[in-house]
């Protein structure tokens, strides 16, 4: 469902409704698939904040608009009512905080009384902390209410779009769908001129000072 | 959901006599049987008009909407095909039902009792179906949203699979009643394997009519339950129509049918959703798929992140694939490409050009200024770093780039973007 200020597209494209405690990874998770980067900062979202996020799959280019709710009760705002025409769902936790798995029944419920039979996966974030304080085997909700789990990570990127391609899949009813490369066009070509150029000198400079954001290890690459 | 028992006032309700259930039902199969020949009406006895279950329908209704032409012709707008284009005239009230299968034995009758604010119409169905409905019709006191409710029996025999449509058409003749946009869907069930589903969404874009279908589901052996689930009304927030087909309480294992009518950018299931604005969105299936890539060759292949220099710091912009492409067709043209891991997603995509720099940061990161056509930054140039695996890469990469990203700038004719005052002659 398209809110009356966005663009509407002439692609198939699905309410995503994102839910689960607050400080799970929610929005970093959003940001990850929207601009590649992991937000290190916490900083709570206010009621909701919707994002299209376009996949391109063999079965051509489908749209989430992410609805991604507040987990902090106190900045709930609507809370279901942001649940209305959702078409599919996200229902997260935090692997390294127990109380976040134990509120995985209740965001469920919610969801379901809003919005019957939609596909809805469970996922558990922050895998790649060592401090797990929800082991794999202890997560059984899904089983009993038939939803698709994984594991996953924003901050390493383990699975993480694994969640959109099982519900893209749910969607399209086609079990096969896949992501495909997203094209790219030939870009333009680069005319620059001296103070443009200056200018990106300067900022060079500065940039060659300022450390690459480490992630304390390599996994980048595994 | 869906038990409209509960949402009728007492006092409006005309009550079953008595409960269908899987015995009974085929007295009524006979019943109906005799009742009728085609193109007649008569009035149901007392004894079978216990036995009906009545159905009422209210919506609201301007004040000055007269009760459209009751006295000319009651049959004058009663259209069997659900309409997506709403009428300009006056309508009473519609009300046709569609069975699909028995489509033959089909009879309607309509009454109206002249310019009152009541429509009744009454369907019998001579083989097995008796749908009676009553529609009522309701001054606006409340502007707002309101429901329309309606409920419908259906008896059906036990073998046969049907659909059933009732749709219902209302034209007001006000063109203020914004509020009043009532959205209904109107669905199929077919018994035999998963529902299709269809949804037909109004919206009052402050035309004059209001169009609703409702949708009545037949189920085998229904007995007490309420099987017809009333439209949302249209709020302020949302037009579209949401319905779920009510649970079966038969034997047989049920898949509510759920469908979402939105505003013209969605389809849920691909091609089964529908909706009367005309914007239909393209099915799901199988597509050609381009890189654009395909006129080129990758000179350079290594796994890398990307990051960016925003606002006086390094911001991630995924890891993936980093290559470095040439054109194969001619010119040695390059560029840059690199897709997240995963998803795919361009996240750089610039050409190489002969003023680039490039400038080794710490062991493994490699940084320079690029045009990137994706993405949501600035205009212009930006400056990006890539850091790979070990320093051995960054090595390599540095020395593909510096290959094809041109000729030299010296030469006047390959930098014409070095014609600028300062360094012309």
């Amino acid at each position: 469902m398209a809110l009356p200020n966005q663009q509407t597209v002439d692609y198939p494209s699905f309410k995503l409704v994102i839910v689960g405690d607050g400080g799970i990874g929610k929005t970093t998770f959003v940001k990850r698939h929207l601009t590649g980067e992991f937000e290190k900062k916490y900083e709570p979202t206010i009621g909701v904040e919707v994002h299209p996020l376009d996949f391109f799959t063999n079965c051509g280019k489908i749209r989430f608009y992410c609805w991604d709710t507040a987990g902090q009760e106190k900045f709930g705002g609507l809370r279901d009512g942001y649940y209305v025409h959702g078409q599919c769902a996200i229902i997260m936790f935090d692997v390294t905080a127990r109380l976040t798995y134990k509120n995985v029944p209740t965001w469920y419920r919610d969801l379901c009384r809003v919005c019957e039979n939609i596909p809805i996966v469970l996922c558990g974030n922050k895998v790649d902390m060592k401090n797990r304080q929800v082991k794999a085997k202890q997560v059984t909700f899904h089983r009993k209410k038939n939803l698709q789990y994984y594991e996953i990570s924003a901050k390493s990127n383990y699975n993480y779009e694994k969640p959109f391609l099982y519900l893209a899949r749910k969607l399209a009813g086609d079990a096969n769908l896949h992501f495909v490369e997203s094209p790219a066009l030939a870009p333009p070509e680069v005319q620059i001129d001296m103070a443009a150029q200056k200018e990106h000198e300067d900022e060079l400079v500065k940039a060659l000072i300022q450390p690459l954001p480490d992630d304390d290890d390599d996994d980048a690459f595994d | 959901m869906g038990d409209a028992e509960n949402v009728f006032p007492p006092s409006k309700k005309r009550a079953a006599g008595r409960e269908l259930t899987r015995d009974s039902a085929g007295i009524d199969d006979e019943e109906d049987v005799n009742d009728l020949e085609a193109g007649t009406f008569k009035k149901a006895s007392e004894e079978v008009l216990a036995n009906r279950r009545i159905v009422k329908v209210r919506r609201n209704r301007t004040a000055s909407n007269a009760p459209a032409a009751p006295s000319s012709n009651p049959f004058a707008s009663i259209q069997l095909v659900p309409t997506t284009n709403p009428t300009s005239t006056p309508v009473a009230a519609v009300t046709s039902v569609q069975e699909s299968q028995d489509d033959a034995k089909k009879e309607t009758v309509k009454e109206t009792d002249g310019g009152s604010e009541e429509a009744e119409s009454k369907v019998d169905e001579v083989e097995s179906h008796e749908v009676v409905s009553e529609a009522e019709e309701k001054k606006p006191e409340s502007a707002d949203a309101e429901l329309a409710k309606e409920e419908a029996e259906c008896e059906a025999k036990k073998t046969e699979s049907k659909v059933e449509e009732v749709e219902y058409h209302e034209a007001a003749s006000e063109a203020k009643n914004v509020e009043s946009a009532d959205a209904e869907s109107a669905k199929e069930v077919t018994e035999s394997e998963a529902q299709k589903t269809e949804s037909n969404k109004v919206e009052d874009d402050g035309e004059k009519n209001t169009e609703k279908a409702a949708a009545v589901n037949s189920f085998q052996q229904l007995s007490s339950t309420q099987n017809a689930f009333t439209g949302i009304v249209g709020t302020g927030f949302s037009s579209s129509s949401f319905s779920f087909g009510s649970v079966t309480k038969g034997d047989q294992p049920s898949f509510p049918s759920f469908n979402f009518g939105t505003n013209g950018n969605s389809s849920l299931f691909g091609p089964v959703s529908d909706n009367t604005e005309g914007s239909k969105t393209p099915s799901i299936k199988q597509v050609e798929v381009e890189t654009g890539e395909e006129n080129e060759k990758a000179v350079f292949t290594a796994d890398s992140v990307l990051f960016e220099f925003i606002d006086g710091g390094w911001k991630e912009r995924g890891k993936g694939e980093l290559k470095v492409n040439v054109s194969t067709t001619g010119n040695e043209k390059g560029r840059l490409v690199m897709r997240a891991k995963g998803n795919y997603r361009l996240i750089l995509n610039a050409s190489l050009f002969p003023d680039m720099k490039l400038a080794n940061m710490e062991k493994k990161g490699i940084t320079f200024a690029c045009l990137n056509s994706t993405g949501e930054g600035k205009d212009g140039l930006s400056t990006f770093a890539l850091k790979f695996k070990d320093a051995a890469i960054v090595d390599e990469f540095r020395a593909v780039v510096t290959q094809h990203k041109g000729i030299n700038t010296n030469t006047d004719a390959a930098a014409p973007s070095l014609k600028t005052p300062e360094n012309s002659p």
